[in-house]
């Protein structure tokens, strides 16, 4: 089925609440959350226990709401993905000891109906770095390789509706590259990308929309522009310390390395200008924050960005 | 393409347990070998042969040995059968399986029948094997019956539990163990003075130990295979995969 234009996945007043005495896996229950999700990526964010795993979970048919609705495509989620499939990432990926990703990926792809399960299987293992790997055991990979395994299982036959569970955990920075990729090239696609994440920068990076949960309830949602991911801080690093990047963060004395707060291209322009003016050289200079990143922050209750200040030597 | 699929993914997930009901299969038969060894090579060693090579102990050894791989079968499909369905919920195969365009039905269908067929290749193995190497004949039909019967009783009983709890094959080990002492109750008459009712309730709701009973006399004693028995665990393990195949569509994951 190809994927409509509108809202793929729609909840209405969802509400979930576990047995009394039922283990819920520290999934959070849910306090009647309402949203739509469509082509791109909509990212979920909230603390621990704040019932992302426990929607996802909805989206995809694994649990059923208490009351409310949740639906794919207008269908009950488990029929639709039993009709078209999903890729998933658990938010604790152990799968058997004796699973090797080659075969394994192999029958996962024909399973999701892949029409060429090899090729598939072949360009997910090289799309997350998984060639060494293809022959080992499960029991014989580490945290970051497993991870990458869950990446590849869920993006196996191309399926329409991506459900990622913290999906960036225990991935070093190539494995983090390769998953920002990924889900670039299939939000590009028009896919249905649902991403529960701690990480406000992964958000901020990826999200079209952003969710953020706490306690089962939607505290504030977020449409990303494009403006929004401009940089509002950056990291500064000078060659010698210099009185004039102190100044900038706003700290006494010589500085060699700070993140200072800009207000737009231009402000950060003539700041470096100014910099370069007084004889300070500027040999490192990285984003450290977005717009969208510090409204994120905000909304999660933690300090809108990096503090301004020196750093240590580097 | 797609049950083969579900096949290999279930086999590389049963590695494990697979070779522990090998190796225990081997450990029955390595007894067989060294009790006929034991006895001059002399298939169908008497007892009284036996007392006078190891006393009570090798006697008692024999006994229960030739008891115990009675219930191979049993272990077999326990072993098995033992996390069918959504073993590993919430970061195992369940999910995984459970977000592909097929049938969890169908996925768990195939799984049961090829722990089905493999548990009973192995007990059609290691049982005519062992009655070959300790008594130099074999029960006939009756055994491929009785392991047959015995793996559609317990595996569909382990393959429901499965669905509810991870203590699956804990639960089933003790039902097992159960419904052997209602029915040794049962025959003994020590079961007379419970009230009728839940007499019945107990033998209906209980693992079909009577009829596996019946399986195992013809067993023992080389009779033709009492089907009636048969067809009575058959239809309790029919009634299993019903109950099995409403709780995966009724039951979370």
């Amino acid at each position: 089925m190809a994927p409509d234009a509108g809202p793929l996945v729609q909840a209405r007043e969802a509400r979930k609440r576990y047995a009394p005495g039922v283990a819920s896996s520290g999934r959070g229950a849910l306090a009647g959350v309402t949203l739509s999700a469509g082509p791109g990526v909509t990212a979920i964010l909230g603390p621990n226990g704040a019932g992302k795993t426990t929607l996802l979970s909805l989206c995809l048919g694994f649990l059923r709401p208490t009351s409310g609705v949740v639906a794919v495509a207008g269908m009950a989620p488990a029929a639709w993905v039993r009709r078209n499939g999903a890729g998933y990432v658990p938010e604790r990926f152990a799968p058997p000891g004796s699973w090797r990703p080659g075969s394994v990926l192999r029958d996962l792809a024909r399973l999701s109906g892949a029409r060429n399960p090899r090729a598939s299987a072949r360009a997910e293992i090289e799309r997350f770095g998984l060639e060494a790997l293809a022959a080992a055991p499960a029991d014989r990979l580490s945290r970051g390789e497993l991870q990458r395994l869950a990446l590849a299982q869920a993006a196996v036959g191309d399926p329409f509706l991506l459900v990622l569970d913290e999906p960036e955990q225990g991935l070093d920075g190539a494995g983090r590259a390769s998953l920002l990729r990924w889900l670039n090239d299939r939000r590009r696609e028009g896919t249905t990308i649902l991403l529960a994440t701690h990480d406000a920068s992964l958000a901020g990076q990826l999200a079209d929309f952003i969710v953020v949960l706490s306690r089962g309830a939607i505290l504030e949602t977020l449409a990303a522009a494009d403006d929004d991911r401009d940089a509002t801080s950056y990291v500064v690093g000078l060659e010698r310390p210099h009185e004039a990047l102190g100044a900038w963060a706003g700290s006494p004395g010589a500085v060699r390395q700070a993140t200072v707060r800009v207000s737009g291209s231009d402000d950060l322009q003539a700041r470096l200008r100014a910099l370069a003016d007084a004889g300070a050289r500027v040999v490192r200079l990285r984003p450290a924050g977005t717009v969208l990143e510090d409204r994120l922050r905000r909304a999660l209750g933690e300090a809108s960005s990096p503090p301004p200040g020196p750093e240590g030597a580097w | 393409m797609v049950i083969a699929a579900v096949a290999r993914l279930a086999l590389a997930e049963s590695r494990g347990r697979l070779l522990l009901v090998a190796a225990v299969g081997l450990a029955f038969l390595l007894g067989a070998w060294a009790t006929a060894a034991a006895s001059g090579g002399s298939a169908d060693p008497g007892m009284d042969d036996l007392f006078r090579l190891g006393g009570y102990p090798l006697v008692s050894a024999v006994l229960l040995m030739g008891w115990t791989v009675g219930r191979f079968p049993l272990f077999a499909a326990i072993a098995l059968f033992a996390g069918l369905a959504w073993g590993g919920r919430a970061s195992g195969p369940a999910r995984l399986l459970h977000a592909r365009p097929v049938s969890p039905l169908a996925i768990y269908a195939v799984r049961a029948g090829l722990f089905g067929a493999l548990a009973f290749l192995a007990s059609a193995l290691v049982l005519p094997a062992f009655d070959l190497l300790i008594l130099g004949a074999w029960g006939g039909s009756a055994t491929l019956a009785l392991a047959a019967a015995y793996i559609l009783a317990y595996g569909g009983l382990t393959a429901l539990l499965s669905v509810w709890t991870r203590a699956d094959a804990a639960i089933a080990a003790l039902l097992a163990i159960l419904a052997h002492v209602w029915h040794g109750a049962l025959r003994s008459g020590a079961a007379d003075a419970i009230p009728r009712g839940v007499g019945r309730f107990l033998s209906f709701a209980l693992p079909p130990q009577g009829a596996l009973h019946e399986l195992e006399s013809a067993f023992a004693g080389v009779q033709p295979v009492p089907w009636d028995s048969f067809g009575y665990v058959a239809g309790y393990a029919v009634l299993l995969a019903a109950l099995t195949a409403l709780s995966i569509v009724v039951r979370e994951i």
